[in-house]
């Protein structure tokens, strides 16, 4: 973006760190030594080859501050297939889209963060029973995910640091009318994020 | 040969570990696995381990949340995760030893051996603590067991001269010549030998009443052994001394 402020270039950048220094990658490394200390080569070979590509997509995308919705969704895909391999509770949980247009815009670090966050809070109250659910009507992409459960935790008490850098994130670029968005997680069961780009 | 329990909500951390644990490091045995702290509980009470590796960051409740449903700690607990923001409170807890995910073989093995060294340790002082009861128990059997570095060393307290204190550690003075250091401080000796004569004549000395060999006055004077050592009284304690004198 053209004489970007520069809290929002450090909002990036900090958004960046916190996904790759985060103990997601330290976990994902870890993963990837019991496979190859149990002798399973097939999962040890799947678990590089998905971090390779997320790692790879998160350097790409700490450039930019939005990347195409066809990147993210599979960015989100590979992230959620990674962490399935390492929770096996997760195996239900799946990404599904609606009819989205692969070309419009979403900002980068932000969905990953919403999503790392849910599959935590469905590993802890629903048995990492999840759905995600991406859909786009007009310029409107909505992202929500919903637990298959019953709680008594509602969505917004259990935010990561780096969630909360997402949720900056946004504030951030609708501040400066690069973005219009809306946050809906006041549901114990639900949260829901509507943006679209200005 | 130590027996540990994993607590890791992750399966595949909880196998490689048992399997880093069972193939690569000697002197240790994995006798459960628990998937989170609430197994962890259970596992712990029906196997007493030496060692629990314990994750932090679970999803239910957190590593720290074992020592809210444990009573009495009496193993030694190894923090393992992928969180070096939660190394200080775990030191703050119980934590011999913090591994931070992935596990490094070699601190691992580090590990081990100084959790080896602890549980051998508080073994020996368990036995020290049975053993000075019994003891005092039946005053004809009078000997101190100390702990060393490699075992106890057991002393007829009739050879016992007298003792030096130093911060955390006390040299005996033996009869026969010998000087023995014992990591213990001067006060936990005190304790135990004060019904056997012993008298506490300045903070760094206690001494065995019956080998003095003269006490020569002064503002708190001092006492000659009979291996020819001066030991000091102190000022503050000669009063309490000349009584205990008078008395044997």
């Amino acid at each position: 973006m053209p004489n970007e402020p520069l809290h929002i270039a450090n909002n990036l950048l900090n958004s960046f760190k916190a996904f790759i220094g985060s103990h997601f990658a330290l976990n994902v490394v870890n993963s990837i030594q019991s496979d190859v200390i149990l002798k399973d080569n097939a999962s040890a070979f799947e678990t590089l080859q998905l971090f390779n590509r997320v790692y790879k997509t998160a350097i790409r995308s700490s450039n930019e501050h939005f990347v195409d919705l066809e990147t993210e969704t599979a960015f989100l895909k590979d992230y959620l297939t990674l962490e399935q391999l390492r929770f096996p509770g997760l195996k239900s949980a799946r990404i599904t889209t609606g009819n989205i247009n692969p070309e419009s815009q979403v900002p980068s670090f932000v969905f990953q963060s919403l999503l790392e966050n849910g599959l935590l809070l469905s590993l802890a109250n629903s048995s990492g029973k999840i759905r995600i659910h991406i859909n786009q009507v007009g310029d409107e992409i909505t992202f929500s995910l919903k637990l298959d459960a019953k709680t008594n935790q509602p969505f917004h008490t259990k935010v990561e640091a780096k969630t909360q850098l997402a949720i900056q994130r946004l504030e951030l670029l609708q501040e400066h009318r690069y973005i219009r968005y809306q946050l809906d997680w006041s549901s114990d069961l639900f949260m829901h994020l509507t943006l679209s780009k200005i | 040969m130590l027996t540990a329990i994993i607590i890791d909500d992750e399966q595949k951390s909880r196998e490689g570990l048992e399997a880093m644990l069972h193939t690569m490091v000697e002197g240790v045995s994995v006798v459960a696995t628990a998937d989170s702290v609430t197994n962890g509980v259970k596992a712990i009470k029906k196997n007493s381990p030496d060692v629990v590796f314990l994750d932090i960051e679970m999803p239910k409740r957190d590593g720290f949340e074992l020592f809210d449903a444990i009573e009495t700690i009496n193993f030694e607990v190894v923090f393992t995760t992928a969180h070096e923001q939660y190394a200080t409170k775990a030191f703050r807890t119980t934590a011999i030893d913090y591994l931070l995910k992935p596990i490094d073989l070699g601190l691992l093995k580090e590990a081990i051996a100084r959790t080896s060294e602890k549980r051998e340790k508080d073994k020996v002082n368990k036995n020290f603590e049975v053993f000075v009861n019994n003891m005092k128990a039946n005053k004809s059997n009078q000997q101190i067991a100390i702990s060393s570095s490699d075992g106890l060393i057991f002393i007829k307290i009739e050879n016992i001269i007298y003792l030096r204190g130093d911060g955390a550690y006390t040299y005996f003075f033996l009869k026969t010549g010998e000087r023995i250091t014992v990591s213990k401080n001067l006060k936990e000796y005190e304790d135990l030998l004060s019904d056997y004569d012993f008298f506490r004549v300045h903070k760094s000395y206690l001494i065995h009443m019956h080998e003095m060999k003269k006490y020569v006055r002064g503002e708190g004077g001092y006492v000659v052994m009979s291996n020819g050592d001066s030991v000091d009284v102190s000022k503050r304690r000669k009063e309490n001394f000349l009584a205990a004198l008078s008395k044997l």
